[in-house]
């Protein structure tokens, strides 16, 4: 799937703990993609970052599910952040 | 209906499918209890539970599928789960979900209902569901399914009883499924087309629907297939479909989400808000930046300290049983010949019971490792771990391939199945090792606690296990780089809700460890301290010195003296092949000595420092002969064995060398 990436999308790693967002594009891998969809993470999906110290692994939130994520599988999903007031986002 | 219950005896095939820690497995052990059959399946490192139960006039013969997320063909767990429905047709696949994550869980199920209508849901873990807030309406859920969905709790064995109940029903053909049919939005034109292309086409008894499906999603197993049983123009016009809908998984992905959503919509309730749980405020702490790690070691010394106090007394207990029944049995068979009595007095008996005064450790070790996991901690442990994990090219889910591996390597090595990546599983498997086990630990406990006074051995205890992780992450590092390069496998892992463990799941997990550990005496070690027996008592008259055992020595003395040992420590560690615990035994053999005077006999033959290089050296040498057994088995190959008992041998003297030329050069030897 070609990632088009929207002006203001950014990578999951950027967001801080507390922050939701809407996944917006998957990178790289057909097999990772599979995966993620299995954990619960496709495009469309809304996330709340759990953790995210700035290093090392996160943790989201995804379908009332918690998933850990290594940093580099956490940079390679592109999201789009929304504000807590416009979840219709 | 009524007729049909009364039928004569009839065989239900089922097979248990859910996703990893749904309690699938606490469920088919109430199902079967221990009428369990535990295996590998054909070709694989996958592990096959199969089981029965008796239930009027049925039997039941459960198939306990690997727990799995999915069903493509990225692991060896998902190919055997779906290939099980697809090629051996169950009368009634159940599948587990876990209510309290019951969106993501769903996704299995939907899959499963790709595969087949004869599915039974078990919804688990109610209770969990509840205190997360959701309010989950069974009858609407089954509704809207389309298939009977059972409320359970498992722990609490609540609800087995109602699943059997399904399972009969459903197996018996008394209650008719009919799955709410799933919509593949733009993609069903292309299904369509793929369906009619299929038509007539010898697709190995496989289901034309399925197929269609995977070929949309780019199964590879099923490209496989394809080759198998398609005529190349047929192929060539099915890739040329394939290629206009390059979205194909992302829009099969979506419409399961969306199937999922629909149903949930009828059968439950949220709220709007996601309640701060029990599992919030734990993770708040153990997961936190600063606080993860530190929190993680203090349990785990815990967890050590706890298990050699509590077993220490057991373990004395044993060794001074084993040594009376040597002593008794010297005497009771006086009349049978005397290398005979001397076989089972000197060589089975004191070989095989020192080895079984380990499992109180065993034992207590693994029952608090169980204790861990079981809770849901471990899955943090993962994730606090992964950032060093990742200095030795692995991830967090390694980490506790390698924290088994502090009870036991053999159980190590095999806990390496979670890893999905192969790369990463050899290189968990190469440095397992590294690990000191249970076994090695005793010997090292012994050594330090009689050469080191109190708050000493202490420290010095702390630097071997501080030592052994450093040669760990130091190893790992240069395998990483050297032997296995490659892209690091991706680290995705579930984080389940924090419960209180079960007895029975922790009394299950625990007995199969020690069943595998006392297999290992029975077998390799009784085997080793006859030979030993053997070496150590033959030419027939001959003193220690020139026995096969003692020539052994001192032929190793060259490399020996440079550590500082003398040829029965040489020896020691020859047998310590055999089992890492033997050495010590031999040790007790060659210098005449039992309990406490060994430890007078070794104060009188060794300086401090000549011990300490001795225990560095017997923590890393190379792996003991269940653990290269097991290596050959998990990989299928010498060569990984092979390379582990190289680099072992080399890394352990070279720094036995290195201790003991420091040390002597600074006065203390």
């Amino acid at each position: 799937m070609a990632v088009v990436k929207k002006p203001d999308s950014m990578s999951l790693v950027s967001l801080a703990p507390g922050q939701r967002a809407r996944v917006e594009a998957i990178c790289c891998g057909h097999g990772f993609r599979m995966r993620l969809a299995a954990l619960g993470i496709i495009p469309g999906t809304l996330i709340t970052v759990l953790r995210n110290a700035g290093a090392g692994p996160v943790i989201v939130e995804a379908r009332g599910g918690r998933l850990a994520l290594g940093r580099g599988q956490a940079a390679r999903i592109e999201v789009q952040p929304i504000s807590s007031e416009g979840e219709g986002g | 209906m009524e007729r049909e219950a009364k039928a004569p005896p009839k065989v239900i095939r089922v097979a248990l499918a859910g996703n990893p820690n749904v309690g699938k497995s606490t469920i088919f052990n109430i199902l079967t209890g221990l009428h369990q059959h535990v295996g590998n399946w054909p070709g694989k490192t996958v592990e096959r539970k199969e089981g029965a139960c008796r239930l009027e006039g049925y039997l039941l013969q459960c198939m306990d599928l690997p727990g799995t997320y999915s069903l493509t063909a990225h692991s060896a767990e998902e190919i055997v789960a779906r290939d099980y429905v697809l090629r051996e047709r169950p009368d009634v696949v159940v599948v587990i979900l876990d209510a309290s994550n019951i969106e993501r869980n769903c996704y299995l199920l939907v899959q499963m209902l790709e595969l087949t209508d004869r599915v039974v849901v078990g919804l688990n873990m109610m209770d969990l569901a509840g205190v997360k807030g959701y309010r989950i309406f069974p009858e609407k859920l089954e509704q809207a399914v389309g298939v009977p969905v059972v409320p359970m709790v498992a722990r609490k064995a609540q609800g087995c009883q109602a699943l059997l109940k399904a399972i009969i029903e459903v197996g018996t053909g008394q209650r008719t499924t009919s799955p709410r049919p799933i919509h593949y939005g733009a993609a069903e034109p292309t299904l369509a087309r793929l369906k009619e292309m299929l038509e007539g086409e010898q697709l190995e008894g496989l289901p034309a629907h399925w197929i269609a499906l995977k070929m949309l999603e780019g199964d590879e197993e099923v490209e496989r297939l394809e080759e198998r049983a398609l005529a190349r123009e047929t192929r060539e016009r099915i890739h040329a479909l394939l290629r206009q809908h390059e979205h194909g998984p992302a829009v099969v992905a979506d419409a399961r989400y969306a199937w999922i959503e629909e149903v949930l919509a009828e059968g439950m309730e949220r709220p709007a808000r996601s309640v701060i749980t029990f599992t919030d405020r734990i993770d708040h702490v153990v997961t936190h930046r600063f606080l993860g790690l530190p929190i993680l070691l203090g349990i785990f010394v815990c967890v050590f300290w706890l298990t050699f106090k509590v077993s220490a007394p057991l373990s004395h207990l044993m060794d001074a049983g084993f040594a009376r029944l040597s002593a008794w049995t010297a005497g009771a068979f006086a009349s049978y010949p005397s290398w005979f009595v001397s076989l089972l007095s000197d060589g089975v008996i004191p070989g095989v019971g020192g080895v079984l005064s380990f499992l109180p450790i065993i034992l207590i070790l693994f029952l608090f490792l169980g204790l861990l996991e079981d809770s849901g901690y471990m899955a943090r442990a993962a994730f606090v771990t992964d950032r060093i994990m990742h200095a030795m090219g692995l991830h967090g889910k390694a980490f506790l391939c390698l924290l088994v591996a502090y009870g036991c390597n053999v159980p190590g090595i095999m806990a390496t199945r979670i890893l999905e990546n192969e790369r990463d599983r050899l290189l968990a498997i190469l440095i397992n090792p590294l690990i000191p086990c249970a076994a090695r630990i005793a010997v090292a406990a012994f050594f330090v606690g009689a050469f080191f006074p109190s708050p000493q051995s202490t420290l010095v205890m702390g630097s071997l296990y501080a030592l052994s992780l450093l040669m760990v992450v130091f190893v790992g590092f240069v395998l990483r780089r050297v032997v296995l390069p490659g892209e690091e496998a991706p680290f995705m892992m579930e984080l389940p809700l924090y419960r209180a463990p079960n007895a029975r799941n922790l009394a299950v997990y625990t007995g199969w460890r020690l069943v595998a550990f006392l297999k290992k005496a029975a077998t390799v070690i009784l085997a080793a301290s006859v030979l030993i027996w053997v070496l150590s008592s033959f030419p027939a008259g001959a003193d220690l010195p020139d026995t096969y055992l003692g020539r052994l020595g001192f032929l190793l003395q060259p490399v020996g003296r440079l550590m500082g040992f003398d040829w029965r420590m040489s020896v020691a560690l020859l047998t310590g092949f055999a089992a890492k615990e033997t050495s010590l035994a031999t040790l007790a053999v060659l210098y005449h000595a039992e309990g406490e005077s060994l430890v007078q006999t070794l104060h009188q033959s060794m300086t401090p420092l000549v011990a300490l290089v001795f225990v560095v050296v017997q923590l890393l040498y190379i792996p003991c002969l269940a653990t290269v057994a097991v290596m050959r088995s998990e990989t299928n190959s010498w060569k990984w064995p092979l390379v582990a008992m190289a680099y072992s041998l080399l890394l352990a003297g070279g720094l036995g060398l290195l201790i003991f030329q420091v040390g002597r050069a600074l006065g203390l030897g």
